[in-house]
């Protein structure tokens, strides 16, 4: 299930007036079945993983660690035979972060791409913000596509998948996935977040498993003497007092920028991922004396002034420019702005070096992290006869092609000479018109199994960003809650939760006491929470 | 009549100035940050107030790419068909159940009074639009909100408020309906035809969700799509969207620039109604 972060991107009124029309006229599309909260997803066959043979990595990927490439490779590989389309159409509606692209008729790119795929790929792409007022619309006017992302803002997502879109299984379960080598590529742990209502309704979108735990600024850790970015400090003891030793008011120079959430601290206090089952039974992450430890640090750490003045009502934005402007030595974001940070750290000021922060237990030893970025959203298909079923599995296995690949490079850069060329080290380089025409947002209908690349890094890059999953996937903590279903969750979930967040918010600014925390669970519990624990509960006992 | 003391004459002047300075700051920090590197944007926090550097970059990137240039020619497009459109049915509903013995006009207005109070929603108008086949096209932009009852009432009111002698003698000479509403009515309806004009074509040019839901085809996407899409798309990057060798997202200078962009057409268009802004504003709401 896509993590809560993309509320975020609701709008407002709108995606709620939507939301609840759109309710009932769903709920009379689906079965009913699913009536009292929970669902169970256990036993579901999930896709085999075949890796790609793909080019040579400089730095081979190891279990959920994918592979790290200094430069581009210089041969690569074929993922898809013939043409997938055969003169057919395929529709789709996804969302984009990005400037939106010429027009299909007005694309080189996308003509290219068409070329290659044999037919015609219609895409509706709609801004990341407003995705969920138009794809409720869009579901209530009954015009869905043959492909349509999916992120957050159904309340009744089983019946909506019942009702509407394939199961998958009949075509990717088990072996049949060989068919289709570009999907049987992406990690098993994705496709375990895209069953629903027991059965495997949609394509991931799948990012690096884990967030992270934020960044650091090596430049300012040097001063103090500490080259190791994996070793800023021996316990949380000592951090503090390395922080406080960062800040320089009359340099406007702080340790930290607070940050939207608690992460890195709850890294540090080894807080589990959102639930911690035990026996059976689930404890919810705020409920742990871990989390309450989190949070009293970072109180602490507050009230010596180590955090920049006014950071709390930062946006991302305002954030990202205090760390980059040198404002603060760490910040909390997530890791695929690694690239983003590295490129633009680097043109602010010659001596700025982030580098992925690696989380320490606050007591020496090692410290967690959480499996928090599994998938970005998720692709259902629309239900259709067999030959059109496969005909759509065939364009996702080619838009999901994986990096070493001739289609990646089509989606990704373009045609060569045309939309991009090679520097000197290979790797390449968009002109103009690639910037402008590939902005098209292929890999959020499918997405391509993760590497660690970025063509402006270098060596040092793909070091730095292999190295820190390979240090953060082996202490990433798993959901258990992950292919489990709770309807109150979904519905009221974070209304429930907002007073607590409300009352975090305030500790950690020195406008409340931890002592708080316990009332507030008490009222956390008795809105819903425990109604959420039950509904889990009976999910993952099968009931 | 007394004259105001010098101490009067600073507190106003003082308060003016703030107010002034008030206002006037978010616009001229919008325009900097759009003449500004990224660099010195970074530098300043995030907004800039006089660009030490100043580059017509983020202009360059934003007008060269053809997506803003084009969305800015439907915005004018809609604007001015749709202003034009309302105007004219608003118009001639106004002027008539603003006659007496118009048969049916009680009801009528009545429905009109309705829709002010209750609207269908969004999905029946959706499903409305996607019925008479407006789905996709920029008729769906117009046609659903082509009246509205808040300035149908407004003009209905002014009209009522104009002699009926004037009405009557044209009458006694043969004029129609029709004639009399272009001779008469009209040249006396200046002042709240322009600020009805205005608050159409300002709808019009804001237009936001209605084209996010019933434009598909980016090439008919208007600015302010194309605005929210630049403005707001360095928030969700952080959260899991950079990813490698992705394009990265236009920095603050772009974003302000889209924003001038958007703001210059009806800045330029408010001076020329201006003078009838203040009277306009208040035909209807007292009568006599």
């Amino acid at each position: 299930m896509p993590a809560s972060r993309r509320d975020l991107l609701r709008t407002g009124l709108g995606v709620a007036a939507v939301g609840a029309l759109g309710t009932p006229l769903l709920a009379a599309c689906g079965g009913g079945d699913d009536e009292g909260g929970g669902s169970s997803n256990a036993s579901v066959t999930m896709p085999d993983y075949i890796p790609f043979a793909g080019p040579t990595p400089d730095l081979p990927g190891s279990g959920d660690v994918p592979p790290g490439y200094y430069s581009y490779p210089k041969s690569l590989v074929r993922s898809v035979s013939g043409t997938p389309l055969a003169g057919g159409t395929v529709t789709a509606t996804t969302m984009t972060f990005l400037p939106i692209p010429p027009p299909r008729g007005e694309n080189g790119a996308w003509a290219e791409v068409e070329k290659r795929l044999g037919g015609t790929l219609d895409l509706t792409i709609v801004p990341a913000s407003d995705y969920d007022a138009k794809f409720n619309t869009t579901v209530a006017g009954g015009e869905l596509p043959d492909m349509v992302l999916y992120s957050a803002g159904l309340n009744n997502v089983p019946q909506f998948a019942e009702a509407t879109c394939v199961d998958l299984g009949e075509y990717l379960a088990g072996d049949k996935v060989a068919e289709f080598k570009n999907l049987a590529a992406i990690p098993t742990v994705a496709w375990q977040n895209c069953v629903i209502g027991g059965k495997l309704y949609a394509l991931p979108i799948c990012r690096n498993i884990t967030g992270g735990s934020g960044f650091v600024n090596m430049r300012f850790f040097k001063e103090l003497g500490i080259e190791d970015h994996t070793k800023l400090a021996a316990n949380a003891d000592e951090f503090f007092e390395v922080a406080k030793k960062l800040t320089n008011p009359d340099k406007d120079r702080y340790a930290l920028i607070k940050f939207a959430s608690t992460t890195p601290f709850a890294h540090m206090f080894r807080v589990p991922n959102n639930w911690r089952l035990e026996g059976g039974k689930l404890v919810a992450a705020r409920e742990t004396p871990e989390y309450k430890e989190a949070i009293a640090y970072i109180r602490k750490l507050h009230d010596a002034g180590v955090f920049y003045p006014g950071s709390e009502g930062f946006t991302n934005v305002q954030r990202g420019n205090a760390f980059t402007a040198g404002q603060a030595a760490m910040i909390y974001d997530g890791l695929p702005a690694f690239p983003g940070h590295w490129t633009n750290m680097r043109k602010q000021h010659p001596d700025n070096d982030p580098r992925p922060f690696i989380p320490f237990g606050h007591d020496g030893g090692e410290g967690v992290c959480w499996q928090d970025n599994i998938m970005l959203a998720y692709t259902f298909v629309k239900k259709a006869d067999k030959d059109k079923v496969k005909e759509v599995l065939r364009v996702a296995d080619f838009l999901a092609a994986p990096f070493g690949s001739e289609e990646y490079e089509l989606l990704k850069y373009g045609v060569e000479g045309t939309h991009f060329t090679k520097d000197a080290d290979g790797n390449p380089v968009s002109n103009d018109l690639g910037t402008r025409e590939l902005t098209v947002p292929w890999d959020k209908l499918a997405a391509n199994p993760p590497v660690v690349y970025n063509a402006g890094g270098g060596k040092e890059y793909t070091d730095y960003a292999h190295s820190a999953l390979a240090s953060l996937l082996p202490i990433a903590l798993p959901d258990p809650t992950v292919g489990y279903r709770s309807e109150t969750q979904d519905k009221d979930g974070t209304k429930i939760a907002q007073p607590f967040s409300d009352l975090v918010k305030d500790i950690v600014n020195g406008r409340a006491e931890v002592s708080e925390i316990d009332a507030a669970l008490d009222e956390w519990r008795a809105a819903g929470g425990d109604k959420i624990r039950g509904e889990y509960e009976n999910a993952i006992a099968g009931k | 009549m007394e004259r105001p003391t010098w101490y009067g004459l600073t507190l106003k002047f003082l308060a003016l100035a703030f107010i002034v300075l008030a206002v006037a700051y978010p616009f001229v920090s919008v325009v900097a940050t759009s003449l500004s590197t990224d660099r010195e944007i970074v530098a300043n926090g995030g907004l800039v107030i006089w660009p030490t550097e100043p580059t017509l970059d983020a202009y360059r990137v934003i007008l060269a790419g053809g997506d803003v240039t084009r969305a800015l020619v439907n915005s004018l497009f809609v604007a001015s068909i749709g202003t034009v459109a309302s105007v004219c049915a608003t118009v001639m509903m106004a002027y008539g159940l603003s006659r007496r013995g118009v048969t049916g006009g009680r009801f009528i207005l009545m429905i009109a009074l309705f829709s002010m109070l209750f609207g269908a929603g969004i999905i029946p108008n959706f499903l409305l639009v996607k019925e008479l086949g407006l789905y996709n096209t920029f008729a769906a932009l117009i046609l659903p909100g082509l009246i509205s009852a808040f300035n149908f009432i407004v003009l209905r009111s002014f009209f009522m408020g104009l002699p009926t002698e004037l009405m009557d003698s044209a009458k006694v000479d043969g004029a129609g309906d029709l004639r009399i509403l272009l001779r008469i009515v009209l040249p006396l309806s200046k002042a709240p035809i322009a600020v009805v004009s205005l608050f159409y074509a300002v709808g019009y040019w804001n237009a936001f969700f209605n084209a996010l839901l019933y434009l598909d085809d980016t090439e008919k996407w208007t600015l302010p799509l194309i605005l929210r899409l630049y403005v707001l798309q360095g928030q969700p990057m952080a959260q899991g969207e950079a990813f490698a060798g992705d394009v990265p997202p236009p920095q603050l200078a772009i974003q302000m620039a889209v924003v001038v962009v958007a703001l210059v057409p009806i800045l330029l268009v408010y001076p020329f109604l201006q003078r009838f802004f203040t009277k306009g504003v208040l035909s209807g709401a007292i009568k006599g």
